[in-house]
């Protein structure tokens, strides 16, 4: 048998107090760990906002290679950021890490210019005029020699619209657009093979293709090649450059998100979806069926040394989201055409051409190109447009690589990988 | 045959009136503070309303850097004040006040291009 505990009114009240104590100290501390919780989740976010706001800010403070730049974001001494601005192909590559607390945040950023999407077509008065053939189509205002748009005839290809543009056709201007300088510095020395002026590269190991490779702070990191090669298997998020003396051809199993491509000649299987920037001396491959994703570039910049022309050749059903450069200031070869554009090839963005282009495919943004050429197997055919069609960019505002002015606007095109850490220093 | 003894009941033996006045005091001061408590503590937590108030700046931010209008989500509880200062050719600091009840919740301030 039990002996019962005798309580009295005081034990109960005593009892039922601390109860009381307890239960309301128990809220208190988690009401307490909440808050702190709170706090810290949004220390969390702001460092992440605070990294974005100075990425948007460097685009008008920093220059690129000048080194890092600290900024006191909001003038009040609490939420820094330290900038770093380099060049990355015909973008800007901007690195930032933010910190408020004792959190910071690192994030990178590809910033370039939106293009001016005014005309579908510029040619220099050099050009002649425009002959429209076959079930090519212009939907946009033009800018041609003698604003002289012709209905043409071509390979038994008679022109099959009625309207031979859909919009303004206006003289060409007295000065055509040229490449910016400070871009063609860049894509001359990048086509060229060498790196960018003040950059620290530093060699990854092959083996460490199929990792997420961290380059939000340091040297660049660098895959580098020797010989012909084929790429495969390789899963690579940029900035990364991939380097290669000679013959580059990408296997379409690859993964390769933001990544820049430096070799004479570059071949882009079958089938392959890449977001890569391509530079090469000697030609680019885009293989039937690719699709380069924004922000992709495809530059060429002939070397006068030689004595063949190059080529971009996109073929049928490839798909190019960003930019097309070719450079050919050599006066030998120039009738084989800089750009070669197949029936049912797409290329959204700017297509800027010192040179002539062959367009049969689909064009959604501006073609500025020293002519317009159609190569038969018999001949050469100048001032000709067959089946190609040209029409306004649609996708929303004109982001790319703004080639030829410097008044576009800069932009993010396109934000890296955000990571979140304790403040080191 | 003698007094039957007292039935055993097994309540509480009646207490004293000190005993009891001292009870209630501790209780009512027990009760007072669990009161007085929640009423400044718990209920001016402000947690979860100022996660709310930054996911309301995340909605401003977004319709902001889509198109360039400011669309300050309608909320019966927040209110949301949005300010833009231009500093620097392109770029705008835009500040998001978020209050409810007179009692600000949070501000943020963050830098965007000024046009989408």
């Amino acid at each position: 048998m039990h002996a019962r505990l005798k309580a009295s009114a005081l034990f109960y009240a005593i009892t039922v107090a601390l109860l009381i104590g307890l239960v309301m100290g128990a809220m208190v501390l988690l009401t307490h760990f909440r808050n702190v919780r709170t706090e810290r989740w949004l220390t969390h976010e702001r460092v992440a906002s605070n990294a974005r706001s100075a990425a948007y800010a460097a685009l008008y403070r920093a220059t690129p290679d000048v080194g890092v730049v600290y900024l006191d974001l909001f003038g009040n001494g609490r939420d820094s950021a330290a900038v770093e601005v380099l060049a990355w192909g015909a973008m800007d590559l901007v690195r930032v890490r933010a910190w408020h607390g004792d959190q910071e945040a690192t994030i990178t950023a590809f910033a370039g210019r939106s293009f001016d999407a005014r005309l579908v077509l510029d040619l220099p008065r050099s050009a002649g005029p425009v002959h429209v053939c076959g079930d090519a189509r212009i939907r946009g205002n033009v800018r041609v020699p003698q604003a002289d748009v012709r209905r043409g005839h071509i390979e038994g290809r008679p022109y099959s619209g009625d309207r031979l543009v859909d919009g303004d056709v206006l003289r060409s201007s007295d000065t055509p657009p040229v490449l910016r300088d400070e871009l063609a510095g860049r894509l001359e020395r990048m086509c060229s093979g060498t790196l960018g002026q003040g950059q620290a590269f530093e060699q990854v190991a092959e083996g460490q293709g199929s990792v997420l490779i961290n380059a939000q702070s340091g040297p660049l990191p660098l895959l580098s090649f020797t010989g012909p090669t084929h790429l495969k298997d390789l899963h690579l998020r940029g900035p990364l450059l991939i380097r290669c003396n000679d013959s580059l051809s990408l296997d379409a199993v690859n993964e390769l998100d933001l990544v820049m491509i430096q070799a004479p000649f570059i071949a882009i299987d079958p089938d392959a979806e890449f977001s890569v920037q391509c530079f090469a001396s000697k030609g680019i491959l885009v293989g039937a069926g690719a699709r380069l994703i924004f922000p992709s570039l495809l530059a060429v910049w002939r070397d006068d040394r030689l004595a063949e022309g190059m080529h971009i050749t996109i073929d049928p059903d490839a798909l190019v989201q960003g930019a097309v450069i070719a450079i050919d200031r050599s006066i030998r070869g120039r009738e084989q055409g800089s750009v070669v554009i197949h029936p049912g090839a797409i290329v959204q963005g700017e297509l800027y051409a010192e040179g002539s282009v062959q367009h049969q495919g689909e064009l959604s943004g501006t073609l500025i190109a020293r002519e317009l050429i159609l190569r038969t197997l018999s001949t050469v055919y100048h001032g000709h447009l067959l089946d190609g069609t040209l029409h306004p960019y649609e996708q929303g505002s004109p982001w790319g690589f703004g080639c030829t002015s410097v008044l576009n606007e800069r932009k993010i095109l396109q934000w890296g990988n955000l990571r979140h850490g304790k403040r080191i220093g | 045959m003698g007094e039957p003894a007292p039935r055993k009941t097994h309540r509480l033996k009646a207490a004293t009136l000190l005993e009891s006045v001292l009870a209630m005091s501790l209780m009512a001061g027990a009760l007072s503070f669990a009161v007085g408590l929640y009423s400044r503590i718990l209920a001016s937590d402000h947690a979860a309303d100022r996660m709310r108030a930054w996911a309301l700046t995340e909605v401003v931010l977004a319709g902001r850097l889509q198109n360039g209008g400011i669309d300050v989500p309608r909320s019966t509880r927040f209110e949301i004040k949005v300010s833009g200062t231009p500093i620097a050719p392109g770029v705008t600091e835009l500040t998001i006040t978020c209050t409810r009840g007179g009692r600000a919740l949070l501000e943020r301030k963050c830098i965007i291009p000024s046009r989408p």
